[in-house]
């Protein structure tokens, strides 16, 4: 039997991965119906949706500041942790599966943050970086 | 009186032509197939082909077998892209006249047709495959509702061949994982209302080489020779920890 | 009497050339590299679209570029992989809930079924974009 990690069996290393499962499960599920929306309203939805000044007055409203916000939180969400799955699907020690967990919540975080600077811009007046 | 003189003889009957995988480490030739035509019925099973070959052919043939009714779990093998028991699978279900017989996939090869179980074996022991009581023994036997027996019915057809264990691309990339077999097994023991080692259990089946690995793939179902769903009790055993989780018992 | 033959001649002993269909397999396999095309997909789309940080004219400009004709096939793709992952994703959830297992087969064909239909319905609509004046 192997035995890592401070003397643990192998078998009991990590927490486990059942919060992250459930949450994968309903993000994904509300996902399918914001993507829908999204898609429908945006690329199915007529020509002049996917210039600067639709773009401004969208994101003045309401309505789609909670959808595009969550878009970013639970796309990146359900992505960075499938992609956690990928890499653990692939036997890593505790300590290599804290550093891949760390790091994507790191890319997650920092990914939401800039995508929500594009997002709010518009709610607070102007563009972040002089748009 | 060589291995050849009772052999008989091809004479206009069916004739399959069988290749066997062949390895043997005690020699340094190369892993390889031996091709033979063999005379066969429909109703020879694979084990009697291999039969044939070891009395006939080859006297260094290895191969696992036992019991040749399906409940030893000695003979499964690796039949023209299927997982079969040898002893159980009838030439004309394979619907061919080409054989490709190899050792169980993704297991080291001892020699031949015969792998390495012991990391099977090991994840069988690691979910404790037995009854734990603590308290309340009663004075005599167990006593227990017919229908709750009932719940635990296709997981104890378990005859622990190996083949969902090799058939699992889990199991092929990360060798720490559960596995279908001991899985259902812990699910076996996780749904008997005599066992009090619930909580126990859960720590081992609730982790990253436990059931989180599983991710549906059904190559399990597909392999066993048993019918067992080995998918229905993983995904049992997945809503168990998650309602574990948020407070249950 | 013995002929011998290469590991590479018997191609029907591989797991990736398997006798039976193995749906199972084949569906979490492109479930998987669907699955990794988006997060690569999403990252890309969240930097084009934060440029409207940058200003209406560098967006306008990029869009422009992005609906052009040929990114509507590129664009179509990207529905074809979306709509597998996502319907695929249903199928799993319904197996986590503890339905259809014993059905997995049918599930999977039946909602590729759907995914086609929506597909089509996709494609006319962007064959009206490419073929524009």
């Amino acid at each position: 039997m192997s035995v890592r990690d401070q003397g643990q069996p192998a078998w009991l290393v990590g927490p486990g991965g059942a919060m992250a499962w459930l949450l994968q499960r309903l993000s994904g599920f509300i996902l399918i119906i914001l993507l829908a929306t999204h898609l429908l309203l945006l690329h199915y939805g007529g020509d002049q949706q996917l210039v600067f000044a639709s773009v401004t007055i969208r994101l003045k409203t309401l309505l789609f500041i909670i959808i595009d916000t969550g878009l970013l939180a639970l796309g990146l969400y359900h992505g960075l942790n499938g992609l956690r799955n990928v890499v653990l699907d692939y036997d890593l020690s505790r300590r290599a599966g804290s550093v891949l967990t760390t790091v994507l919540w790191i890319v997650g975080i920092f990914m939401t943050i800039y995508g929500a600077t594009a997002l709010y811009s518009f709610w607070a007046g102007r563009g972040v970086f002089g748009g | 009186m060589s291995i050849t003189d009772t052999k008989p003889q091809l004479k206009g009957q069916n004739v399959a032509t069988v290749n066997i995988f062949r390895y043997d480490p005690s020699t340094t030739d190369e892993a390889h197939y031996d091709s033979w035509q063999v005379p066969i019925t429909g109703s020879m099973t694979v084990l009697d082909l291999l039969f044939y070959i070891l009395e006939h052919e080859d006297g260094s043939l290895a191969f696992r077998y036992a019991c040749r009714e399906a409940i030893c779990g000695s003979c499964a093998l690796y039949v023209n892209g299927t997982y079969r028991l040898a002893c159980k699978t009838q030439l004309k279900d394979l619907k061919a006249t080409e054989i490709n017989i190899s050792p169980l996939p993704h297991l080291k090869v001892i020699k031949d047709l015969v792998v390495d179980m012991d990391p099977f074996w090991e994840k069988y022991e690691r979910i404790r495959p037995y009854l734990i009581t603590r308290d309340d023994l009663p004075e005599k036997e167990f006593l227990q509702d017919p229908a709750d027996r009932l719940k635990m019915d296709d997981m104890v057809d378990c005859i622990l061949c190996g083949a969902c264990y090799s058939s699992c691309p889990q199991c092929w990339t990360d060798p720490e994982y559960l596995g279908p077999a001991a899985l259902v097994k812990m699910n076996r023991f996780t749904v008997d209302t005599r066992d009090q080692a619930n909580q126990e259990r859960t720590k081992i089946f609730d982790n990253e080489h436990g059931v989180w690995r599983c991710h549906t793939i059904f190559n399990c179902v597909e392999a066993c020779p048993k019918d067992i769903n080995q998918t229905y009790s993983i995904q049992h055993l997945k809503r168990r920890a998650v309602a574990r989780r948020f407070g249950g018992k | 009497m013995s002929s011998r033959r290469h590991l590479s001649e018997l191609r029907g002993n591989s797991d990736l050339y398997p006798r039976n269909v193995r749906t199972g397999m084949y569906a979490w396999l492109f479930h998987r590299i669907t699955g990794l095309a988006l997060v690569f997909y999403i990252i890309l789309h969240i930097f084009v679209i934060a440029s409207v940080n940058f200003g209406g004219g560098s967006f306008d400009a990029t869009m422009r570029l992005l609906t052009s004709k040929p990114f509507v096939l590129i664009d179509l793709t990207l529905v074809a992989v979306v709509l597998y992952h996502s319907l695929n994703g249903l199928r799993i959830i319904f197996f986590d809930l503890g339905y259809g297992i014993k059905n997995q087969r049918g599930i999977f064909w039946a909602l590729m079924a759907v995914g086609t239909v929506i597909f089509v319905f996709a494609a006319v609509a962007s064959s009206r974009l490419l073929f524009r004046a």
